[in-house]
Parts: structure tokens; sequence; C-alpha cells
């Protein structure tokens, strides 16, 4: 499903991290972990395709199996969370799950808010939506719980066990309660 | 091109129509911009009719300066609020570039016909072939537009990336420049009409070499899987 | 290595004392002064070739990715901008002493300043980029882009009936085999030797260049094999726990 080999990321002279190697199949869970400026948020970007490696190589699925979701994403500020949703369903040619998606994730009656106006909290629901919405193989989320109160947790809990049901998940984290779902883990340490 | 490309395409552009409409906050500077340039270009004939030469020369100035600073706009506004690795997530790479090349050739078009209408009316330089003018004028939207998208798609993620996109442009547009002066020159009664319509031509070929490469290169440079 | 530039220091000052040898040419206005285009057009041919070639290297690393490629381009570029200012000044020089004027808005001086931007501005646009490979790649496709406009600028608008009309420049003079003997080998001869010494500044800089690739890794796992075990935080020591990781 997911594979790296190798893989090392360097900002000018500075390595943040070098010699990964892995390999993800269905039904797991790996759980990146390590102190902050370790490069878990950059291993997630170059595994998903968002950066380019410096050294190495990745395996992964084509860019509808994807799903990423991170504090760092920008949604568009301009527009509202079903505008969101029918922009990445034409863009990743599936059906728009429109308001039943967002009531299902704790969105209800967001209407024409703009996501300028949102919380961070609702924010990270949306992102989440985004990367769900067209059931991707490996779903990548960094620091998925940070800005999500206990109901939110346990929605990120209930979409790691779907999303396990169908493919793998990757997960970026210090937060005890995410490791809890980990099938594996890996520590970036400096 | 296949459907899905092409819904894709039009998905992205109805986003950046949506997104520009809503804040306006840039459409307006830019069209401001633009404004400021044609009336400056106006007020520096001191009130006398420009000679032919001369008009086709400042008005394609001022065209090109509205668009380098307006264009690029979609692309860099897309990295300055960091929404470019969300829309690179989902969309296929030459289609997200040519939503936006699309939404770049509406606002050019509007752009270049409101100011050639206002230099027009401003600087009260007389048109004998205004439909040579018009089609000079379209051809002139067209490869503004396809030549400061992709510098705009370019400069993405460089340092100083407002003033290297505009620097970027300029030259590449050169040709446009020339080709431009020449067919505006002849519908401004300056240049013969054969003259006039060979430059049309040349503006043809070169928007759409612009635009037919553009989406290929912007997809070249954004590839991030090597 | 040695013995090439011995060679091509020979040729060149060979050459340069030719140049000052040679004939005036009659049917300028400061004939004894017209020696300067020994200098001026060859430099002008070297610098477009440079800038062909970058469009091609442009291609070459978009369709393999491969760093080396990136080398070649950027030292392109940059021979490309030196034997451009060497024709800027060349001309310059020759307006003056020739047409009065150091800038006379000739339509061939002005396209080819607008070359020389194209240049600048390439070179510019590297320099917006820190990383590697974004560079080389944004590099390359301005590269391809500035194709259209670099022909357009010195082959397509020099020719342009009314362009030949108002320049001052004489643009089929070689062509039409208008040049006298002793000045076609001058000029060949200058060529000849000044295209070799840009190939050797070229090659000389790719290896550098290539070097400095090869070390910049090396100098990376170095780094990487030193601190390992230290705990620095400049690099990433991974810790698999599972059974399908492979380390």
């Amino acid at each position: 499903m997911l594979r790296a080999q190798e893989l090392g990321r360097s900002f000018g002279d500075r390595w943040v991290f070098r010699g990964i190697n892995l390999a993800l199949e269905k039904g797991q869970c790996l759980c990146v972990l390590g102190p902050n400026g370790t490069g878990k948020s950059t291993l997630l970007k170059v595994l998903a395709g968002l950066m380019a490696p410096t050294e190495g190589a990745v395996t992964r699925p084509g860019r509808n199996g994807i799903g990423y979701a991170a504090l760092d994403l920008a949604l568009y500020p301009q527009l509202s969370a079903p505008e969101h949703l029918a922009l990445f369903a034409k863009l990743r040619n599936v059906p728009d799950p429109g308001v039943k998606l967002l009531d299902s994730l704790g969105l209800p009656g967001v209407g024409s808010k703009p996501s300028g106006a949102f919380s961070t909290g609702m924010r990270a629901r949306l992102k989440l939506a985004l990367a769900t919405m067209h059931l991707p193989e490996v779903l990548f989320l960094d620091e998925p719980t940070a800005a999500l109160d206990d109901k939110g947790q346990a929605l990120i809990g209930q979409t790691i066990q779907g999303q396990l049901e169908r493919g793998a998940v990757i997960i970026a984290t210090n937060d005890p309660a995410d490791r809890s779902y980990a099938t594996h883990e890996l520590v970036l340490a400096g | 091109m296949n459907s899905s490309w092409l819904v894709e395409s039009i998905a992205v552009f109805r986003k950046e129509w949506l997104s520009e409409m809503r804040s306006r906050h840039g459409l307006f500077t830019s069209f401001l911009f633009s404004l400021l340039s044609v009336v400056a270009m106006s007020l520096a004939s001191f009130g006398q009719k420009p000679a032919p030469n001369l008009a086709a020369g400042m008005l394609c100035v001022t065209l090109l300066f509205s668009a380098v600073v307006s264009l690029p706009r979609s692309f860099l506004v897309e990295d300055e609020q960091g929404t470019f690795d969300l829309l690179r997530l989902a969309a296929e790479p030459t289609a997200a570039y040519a939503g936006k090349l699309i939404y770049n050739v509406v606002q050019s078009l509007l752009a270049v016909f409101v100011l050639t209408f206002l230099f027009v009316i401003l600087t009260r330089v007389s048109v004998p072939d205004p439909f040579m003018l018009t089609v000079g004028v379209l051809f002139t939207a067209f490869a503004l537009a396809g030549g400061v998208s992709l510098c705009g798609a370019l400069v993405m993620g460089a340092m100083n990336r407002w003033l290297l996109g505009s620097a970027v442009a300029l030259p590449v547009l050169m040709p446009q420049v020339f080709l431009g002066m020449g067919a505006l020159r002849s519908a401004l009664g300056g240049g013969t009409a054969p003259e006039g319509w060979q430059c049309v031509l040349g503006l043809l070929g070169w928007s759409v070499t612009l635009i037919a490469s553009g989406p290929l290169l912007a997809a070249a440079a954004w590839k991030t899987d090597e | 290595m040695k013995a090439r530039l011995a060679v091509l220091g020979v040729g060149l000052a060979v050459m340069t004392v030719y140049d000052f040898a040679a004939p005036d040419a009659k049917s300028f206005q400061e004939p004894s002064l017209a020696r300067i285009m020994y200098w001026h057009l060859p430099s002008a041919m070297i610098c477009s070739f440079f800038l062909f070639l970058s469009a091609y290297l442009g291609w070459r690393y978009l369709s393999k990715r491969d760093l080396a490629w990136d080398a070649r381009l950027a030292t392109s570029i940059e021979l490309a901008a030196l034997f451009g200012t060497l024709t800027m000044v060349t001309g310059i020089l020759f307006s003056k002493v020739q047409w009065g004027e150091w800038w006379q808005w000739d339509p061939r001086q002005t396209s080819f300043l607008l070359v020389l931007f194209l240049m600048a501005v390439s070179l510019a646009l590297r320099g917006g980029f820190a990383d590697a490979k974004k560079r080389a790649a944004v590099s390359s496709a301005y590269a391809l882009l500035s194709l259209l406009p670099a022909l357009f600028l010195i082959a397509v608008f020099p020719r342009l009936p009314q362009v030949k009309a108002a320049s001052f420049h004489p643009s089929d003079t070689i062509a039409k085999g208008q040049l006298d003997l002793f000045y076609k080998l001058g000029l060949y001869g200058t060529l000849l030797f000044l295209a070799l010494l840009a190939y050797e500044l070229y090659s000389m800089k790719v290896r550098v260049s290539l070097l400095k690739q090869r070390l910049d890794n090396r100098h990376g796992q170095q780094h990487d094999d030193q601190t390992a075990g230290s705990g620095s935080p400049a690099t990433g020591v991974v810790r698999p726990v599972g059974v399908s990781e492979e380390h």
C-alpha cells in the first residue's frame, strides 16, 4: 500500500531525517512519534507527496488513494464547508456527500458560513471530511486530536477504525490517546 | 483532455471566481492600479492627442504593467494563505493550472477591454480600424494571461515571489509587447493594414503557445514525486 | 588540461595580435576602431548558443530529474549572461565610436538588452529558491519558456522589414559574403578560440558544480554517521516498532 526506501529530507545543510524504511499494509496503523522538531510532519508530507524527498523513494497510491489532514493545512477562507465538499468532490471525481457528511462529523448547520470564520476545532473536522470523503487507501493524520474536544477525539477514533477496515492510517502524534490506535510505531529521534 | 479533467479545471475556476468575488479587495486593488496607470498615461500626454505610434506604445505598456501586477494573484494568494497543499492533494496539476488560467483569461479580458476603452476616451486618440483594435486587444489579453499565469505558477514558493513574478514575466512578454504595438499602431492609423494583421497573427500564435505550454511547464515545476 | 589551456591561451593571444594587425575596415566611420567587431559578433553568437543550450538542458532536467543536468543548466545560463554582457559592452563602445552615442535605441541593441534581461531574471529566479530540486525544476521550466522570446528577440525581430530599415546594424553582411578575407579570417579565428574558451569554462564550471554536489552529499552522509549515536538533533534515527517495517 505504502512503501518508503532510504527516505531522507534536508532543508539546506540540515537533514531533518534520513534512512527511513517502511512498508504499510491494509489494516495497519503507524504512529510516528518523536519530540518536536524531529520531522514527524515533514515525514508525513514527504510520504503523502506534498514534499519531494531529498533522497530515497516512496511508492504510494495515486492521488485519489490518499487522504491527508493536518493542523497546518489551510482551508479556503472565503468558501463555506458545503462549497469545500462540492469542490473536492469534483476534483476527486466522487459524489458530493453534502450536509450528511458534515452532520456526521459534528458540523451541523454551518451552512454558508465561510471557513475563515470557523473555530480551530471546526476547521479540523472539515479537513477530516475532505481527507476521508473519497474513501482513500491511506489516511495521513498530523496531530489529529490537537484541536478537538472529547466528542471530536471520539470522532477521530471512529474515523481511524473505519479507515483500517479498507486501508491504512499514518498518524504523527505525541498524544497517548492517538497512540492507542497504533499497530506499529516509528520513533524519530535526534 | 478528458471530461474529468475539464470538470476539475472548471471546479478550480469556480473556486477562484467565488473566492475573488467574496474577498474583492484584491480585485479592487488590481483594478485601481490599472485605472491609475491608464489615467497617468493619459495625463502624460498633457491633453495633446498622441501620435498613433506613441499611443500604441503607451497603451501596450499600460496593459502590460496592469497584467503583471494583477494576474499572478490567483497563484500567489494560494501560496500565501497556505491552501496550495490542499489543492494539490486533490487536483490534477495541469487541471489546477488550467482552472486558474481560465480565471486569469476572464480577468485579463475584462481589464484589457475596460482599460483600452478608457485610454481611447481619455487620450482622444482616433481609431480608424476599430475591428483590428478589438482583435489586437483580444489576443493581447490572451497572451498576457498565458504569460503572467505561467510566471506566477513558477514563482510559487519563492522568496520575494510578488516582485519576482513581475520580473520574470516582463522579458517573456516582450514578443507580445512588440507584436501588440505593431497591431495597435496599425489600428490607430500609424501603420498599414497588412502589417497590423501580420502582428495580430503573431499575437495569436504567441497566445496559443503560452496557453498550450503553460499547464505542462507549471505541472513539471510543481512536481514533487522524484 | 594544462596543455589544452596553454594552446587556448596562445590561440587567443595570436588572434588578438592578428585582429590588431589586420588592415582597417575602410567603410566605417572610425576604421581602426571597427576591430571591436572581432569580439562583439563572436560573443553574441556564443551567448545565443548558451541560451538555446539552456532550453535543451532544462528539458533534460525535467525529463530525467537528475541534479547533474541542473548544474549544466546553471552554468549555461551564467555563461550566456557573461557573453551577453561582453556583447553589450563591446556594442556600447562601438556605438559611441562609430555612431556618436553610447546608447542609440537601435532596435537590435534594445532587443539584445531584453535578451540580457532574460538571462538576468533567470539568475534571479534561481536565487529565489533554497531547495535544490525546486530551484532546478523552476529554472528548467523557465529556460524552456524563455526559448521562444529569445528566438523572437535574436532571430525574428531584427529581420522584420520595419526594424531592418530603422537599425544601424548590418543584418546580412556575412551571409552576402561582403566581408573581405582579412576580416573573415579574424572573425572566424576569434570565434573559434572564444568558443573553445567558452567550452573550457563550461566544462570546468560543470565539473566544479558536480564535485560540489558530490561533496555536499558525502558531507551529509559523514555528518549522519558521526552523529548517529550522539543524540544530535540534526539527524533522525528511526526505531520502527512492529513486524512489517523494514529498517
